[in-house]
């Protein structure tokens, strides 16, 4: 704890939230019907009802010609250029098949336009119309609408749960006031053949209740020469200063849509349930040594053992093996000093030193009419997140808050996209250097590709 | 808080162990704006919100006998509401067990703007989001953080280091 730490302790001890009143409501309402008997387990009763109810409705699908829409994630992705996949809106467009069915319930209409899927991804693109509470408010002037959410059940089964689909929505308004929106399923773990049946199942589309299932076809046999899949089943233990794992390497993906290695665990007797803490630092480098990025992801917990997949870029499939490092993070103290005086954008490329292990490098600035791109590499072993700089003007103003960082999964680049700034400004970049981390090459793990 | 109030409400942990709603209902009370501040941060939306800490309620009420140190009551509730956020998401997305979660990208913002620390979150991204909440506002260690979120204890410290970073930028000047 530093002074810092103290004010901020401080200062966030002395700042209250409100509570709404419905809240207030909802609180008093859920202490007043809290069960006599505290062995009646409510809320498992209320869960097993839904679901039967779920499985009782009746699927009021409605079974439109297939229609190719060729345009449809072209005119997803022209419509913002921002947005989360735009650097793969070819390969969607090259491995889709249009759809275009609308259902219509309770005044909202759903579209699913178009379904693009590998062996790594199901990727269904949408368009909501109608009456809705579409937005919700987002960082300065920006909206950002709600993404519709839905069950998917693949040939009759539910879609296998995956650690890497929450990072998988993404969603605007288009000046029409419609929701266009895309999601990208993790199915991974779903062993399917070239050609199934998906369905796709809502029933609340941002706040208002409906029936919207969706019953279609799917075929990822497009994508399959593009495609390389590796059963590992690869075991390894793995001992940090304060915990151990027992970890295998179940499989290496590489697909158009991202590349994916899946790692189980089973987790020892101690310690139990909420205390686990789950395998998921580590660094992986190529058959020539050479660093692979791993995207941020989710990780999920389990009760004995769990699954977790995580994407990476910068290996393609003729890589011969990878090698997974595990990563021990030691410290908070940085390697290498924070910089708040700022780098000036001049000479690029400019490398910003993060720590002893890897380093950012600003590869170029595109200042245009639209908005500001500043697009970077990460080189060396570098953690899995983003956020590690920020632009300042020559008032020493942070004007990246609003940026939004896409990968260009094919390039291996990383791109913030900042609202458009005057390219005769001086800018600096300030950035955060990462906090003392050692690779533990001693539980090094070569992951056989061929 | 005052000496008095927390007496009583430790005499509450043991007494809702016991069956005693009341006192129960005392500790929520006690806590609920730490339960909306972290679920409004996880989940962006009201609805959701008061959904997980109603889930979050009945969970607690029929697991209070488990509860090991009775003053950890607090923290351990927080954590019973964040595993309800998340399944929340799961419902979403049909995930199981998620520990750690960035939705559609949203602003935390609640009825009391004004202040600045709880403004400037706005500005973090959601993973350290969540590690500054609970450990400015709630007081939790790195540790209890680590536990509660699933991911070890250095990454918790790295994304702390990381927001405390864009927390100096951002109110460095004001305080």
């Amino acid at each position: 704890m530093d002074d810092f730490d103290i004010l901020l302790k401080e200062k966030a001890q002395k700042e209250r939230v409100d509570i709404p009143d419905s809240l207030e409501a909802k609180i008093m309402q859920t202490l007043n019907d809290l069960p006599q008997d505290r062995k009646i387990r409510k809320r498992s009763v209320i869960a097993v009802a839904v679901a039967v109810t779920l499985l009782m409705l009746p699927i009021m699908t409605v079974y439109s010609k297939d229609i190719a829409l060729v345009s449809s994630i072209v005119e997803y992705f022209q419509g913002n250029s921002g947005q989360r996949y735009s650097n793969d809106a070819g390969l969607y467009e090259k491995y889709s098949i249009g759809v275009s069915k609308t259902i219509s319930d309770n005044g909202v209409s759903v579209s699913i336009d178009s379904i693009a899927c590998d062996d790594n991804f199901l990727v269904l693109f949408y368009t909501v119309e109608g009456d809705v509470e579409k937005t919700f408010k987002g960082r300065g002037e920006d909206t950002f609408p709600r993404s519709l959410f839905g069950q998917i059940i693949i040939n009759g089964k539910e879609k296998s749960p995956s650690n890497n689909d929450s990072y998988n929505y993404d969603a605007y308004l288009t000046p029409e006031g419609r929701l266009k929106g895309m999601i990208r399923a993790d199915i991974s773990r779903d062993s399917l053949p070239s050609e199934f049946n998906i369905e796709f199942l809502a029933n609340e589309i941002c706040g208002k209740k409906g029936q919207w299932d969706f019953k279609l076809s799917v075929s990822k046999e497009a994508a399959t020469k593009a495609t390389k899949v590796v059963t590992v089943n690869k075991e390894a233990y793995i001992k940090y200063p304060t915990r151990e794992h027992n970890i295998k390497i179940e499989k290496v993906s590489f697909t158009p849509f991202g590349n994916q290695i899946l790692i189980s665990e089973k987790y020892g007797s101690t310690p139990k349930g909420e205390d686990r803490i789950t395998f998921g630092d580590f660094a992986l480098f190529d058959d020539q040594g050479n660093p692979v990025d791993v995207l941020p992801a989710s990780i999920m917990g389990g009760v004995e053992s769990v699954e977790n997949s995580f994407e990476f870029i910068k290996c393609n499939k003729d890589s011969r093996f990878l090698t997974l490092v595990p990563v021990c993070h030691t410290d908070n103290a940085p390697e290498i000093p924070y910089n708040p005086a700022g780098v000036p954008i001049e000479n690029l490329p400019i490398e910003l030193k993060l720590s002893s292990q890897g380093s950012l490098v600003i590869e170029k600035v595109d200042f245009s009419g639209i908005d500001t791109r500043v697009y970077y590499t990460k080189k060396g072993v570098v953690s899995p997140i983003t956020g590690f700089f920020h632009l300042i003007d020559k008032n020493g103003q942070n004007i990246s808050a609003q940026a939004r960082s896409i990968v260009d999964r094919e390039q291996g680049l990383y791109v913030d996209i900042l609202p458009k700034l005057d390219s005769n400004e001086k800018y600096k970049i300030v950035y955060y250097t990462e906090g003392k981390f050692d690779l533990l090459y001693q539980y090094k793990i070569d992951i056989p590709l061929m | 808080m005052d000496y008095k109030h927390e007496q009583l409400v430790d005499m509450d942990v043991p007494m809702a162990k016991n069956g005693d709603g009341e006192a129960f209902g005392r500790l929520i009370h006690k806590n609920k704006h730490s339960m909306y501040r972290i679920a409004k941060s996880i989940l962006k939306n009201e609805y959701d919100a008061e959904d997980a800490i109603g889930a979050a309620i009945l969970h607690a009420y029929a697991k209070i006998y488990s509860l090991r140190k009775n003053e950890n009551f607090s923290h351990w509730l927080l954590k019973i509401l964040i595993n309800e956020c998340y399944a929340i998401i799961r419902k979403r997305t049909k995930e199981i067990y998620t520990s750690e979660f960035i939705a559609a990208q949203g602003t935390y913002e609640d009825k009391h703007n004004d202040d600045e620390l709880t403004n400037s979150l706005n500005y973090l991204e959601d993973d350290q989001k969540i590690v500054v909440i609970l450990f400015y506002y709630e007081d939790m260690s790195l540790k209890d953080i680590s536990k509660t979120l699933h991911v070890p204890e250095g990454t918790v410290k790295s994304r702390l280091y990381r927001a405390k970073g864009k927390l100096r930028d951002i109110l460095g000047n004001s305080i």
